[in-house]
């Protein structure tokens, strides 16, 4: 807060000229309260408009600073200069010592500053917690964290909310429903990043051993999750998955071997649009972060000028009964998966932007151009005896800068486990993401 | 520390390589309970870069967004990630150093008003320098 309230201070102080927003009220500058600005009294009220220092301290609306004005001027510079400077002091840092040229090339570009934002309480209190969630698909759920808290961090502008379609064929006279969506409700949550959380203590200084793993956050929810299609008549290529459940989650953070992992334990029905299936199941997964070796992402720099990588791993068991097959692609009896995707994510000519923004890139249209995904998924069903290996390799070329658009080349090989159906494709497509 | 003494860039020496490395390179800044602004900044361009300079100029904008150094991972899960990967790495030696990068200091999760800044409000590199900097301060170390 002294940092923003320094800031705030600073910009008022150095930056007289900055605009100010047509707002000042013309009222006080009627000093003979006719109800009408002579040509005087607009005068100053125009200059005060343009010069927030000016109408600040000219306290008598002359339009000028007086030498008692300019006292008090100088006094509150004099005052507030240490937490000024102090609010400046990592820019000094960062800037003292360069060129010009550099300084302007590298200050027209550089973001805004920002202060620490606290969380912000929902809204009418820790009650009023979001707990409704309607989205795409489990991925959109952001482990149910809510968007509004806390700003900035998971918006829920960045989240697919769920769809539905209805198409009626005159000629074929035929009708179909499309439905893909995740209708989510949070029972008991415990989430470090709200403000509600309650698991730490009040004092953020408060011994913490990190090599040691513990609890940091629990999310439990109901859901039932809907993706496929119907037709009327019914035909041949129609699927569909109708399914309810609920998810236990927990994150565990430190440990000698992992900075953050995820658990979650998801035990659900399952049936079709139809209600015919009825298959029951229990997923597990289990995914962990370890940035120093590239686990589940990174922290810092890339790995070389020329070459950035990092793999992800996941590992799930999935124990599912299917009773009635339905209006799927899967057989009688019971499937238990166990296994794990791991995938290698490699990006030539990375950004090196943000580590020195004075420097210079070696191939500045390759930058971010690039990459090559490397994914491995492997499971066993041990109650029926079975693999389940399935590869793909993907390359491909981010059209505009910043990866909206791409085209990629893949090819997978192998068998899904989730439909057993043996893959060998190519495939070329075009991207698009928002 | 007498007052009035400034903060100085790290002493000249040969660059570092990695993190764990045998050479004796020397980094290794103000001594005892005092530490300068300049070099905590140094110390967590390092964090986050090893091929960075300590000798040289610093190279990463204190306007620079934290998000941007989660590669590949969600903003939430990156603070996190960031608040136990930064915590572990503070008491740790780092030979470059020739002492723990962080002296083993803790960096707060939860923010407070003039006290803390958590690692989970920050929202810029410069957030974070300022953070280090009241936790030092909080360590009883004197950060000019």
């Amino acid at each position: 807060m002294r940092f923003a309230v320094s800031t705030a201070l600073a910009i008022v102080i150095l930056a007289p000229t900055v605009g100010t927003a047509e707002t000042l009220s013309a009222a006080k500058y009627d000093k003979n309260k006719d109800g009408i600005l002579d040509e005087n009294e607009a005068l100053v009220w125009r200059l005060h408009v343009q010069d927030p220092v000016l109408a600040k301290y000219d306290l008598n609306l002359n339009g000028r600073l007086d030498p008692a004005e300019l006292d008090r001027l100088r006094a509150d510079s004099a005052a507030s200069f240490s937490d000024r400077a102090s609010s400046v002091a990592n820019d000094v840092l960062f800037f003292k010592n360069r060129k010009i040229a550099d300084i302007d090339k590298v200050a027209s570009t550089r973001p805004p500053p920002a202060a620490p934002a606290e969380v912000k309480p929902p809204k009418g209190g820790c009650e009023n917690q979001q707990r409704l969630f309607v989205r795409r698909d489990r991925l959109d759920t952001y482990q149910y964290r809510e968007g509004t808290f806390i700003t900035g961090f998971v918006p829920k502008s960045k989240a697919m909310g769920a769809s539905a379609s209805f198409t009626h064929d005159d000629l074929d006279r035929s009708n179909s429903a499309t439905i893909n969506g995740r209708v989510s409700y949070v029972i008991a949550q415990n989430d470090p990043m709200s403000p509600c959380f309650t698991g730490l203590p009040d004092d953020p200084y408060a011994k913490h051993d990190f090599r040691v793993p513990s609890l940091f956050g629990t999310t439990v929810a109901l859901w039932t999750d809907a993706q496929g299609t119907i037709n009327s008549p019914r035909t041949k290529n129609e699927k569909s998955a109708l399914k309810g459940g609920f998810d236990a989650q927990a994150a565990i953070a430190g440990g000698p071997f992992f900075d953050l992992q995820y658990l979650i334990a998801s035990p659900y029905a399952q049936t079709d649009f139809r209600g015919e299936a009825r298959i029951y199941g229990v997923t597990a997964a289990w995914e962990p972060f370890a940035p120093n070796v590239r686990l589940g992402g990174t922290i810092g720099a890339p790995a070389t000028k020329y070459l950035d990588w990092f793999w992800q791993l996941r590992a799930a068991a999935d124990v599912k009964r299917v009773d009635v097959v339905g209006a799927t692609a899967l057989t009688r009896g019971d499937y238990a998966w166990t296994g794990a995707v791991a995938r290698l994510h490699l990006t030539p000519f990375p950004d090196r932007s943000v580590y020195d923004p004075f420097g210079e890139n070696l191939f500045p249209d390759l930058v971010g151009r690039f990459y090559a995904d490397f994914t491995v998924n492997y499971y066993r069903d041990f109650s029926r005896g079975i693999e389940a290996l399935l590869w793909a390799a993907e390359v491909g070329f981010n059209i505009t800068p910043d990866g909206a658009a791409s085209i990629s080349v893949s090819y997978t090989d192998g068998l899904d486990k989730d439909t057993l159906i043996k893959q060998r494709q190519y495939l070329v497509a075009l991207n698009y993401k928002l | 520390m007498a007052k009035g003494k400034k903060g100085k860039p790290a002493k000249k020496g040969k660059p570092a390589k990695k993190q764990g490395s045998n050479v004796a390179a020397n980094f290794a800044g103000m001594a005892g309970s005092f530490i300068s602004r300049d070099e905590i900044y140094h110390r967590l361009e390092w964090y986050f870069d090893h091929s960075h300079d300590p000798k040289g100029p610093h190279t990463i904008d204190p306007n620079t967004p934290i998000d941007a150094f989660f590669q590949n991972m969600d903003p939430s899960t990156g603070r996190k990630v960031l608040w136990v990967n930064i915590n572990k790495i503070s008491p740790t030696y780092v030979p470059a150093w020739k002492s723990a990068l962080f002296h083993g200091v803790q960096f707060p999760w939860l923010s407070k008003k003039d006290v803390a800044i958590g690692l989970r409000d920050i929202q810029s590199f410069g957030n974070l320098i300022d953070s280090a900097v009241l936790t030092y301060e909080h360590f009883g170390w004197h950060v000019s």
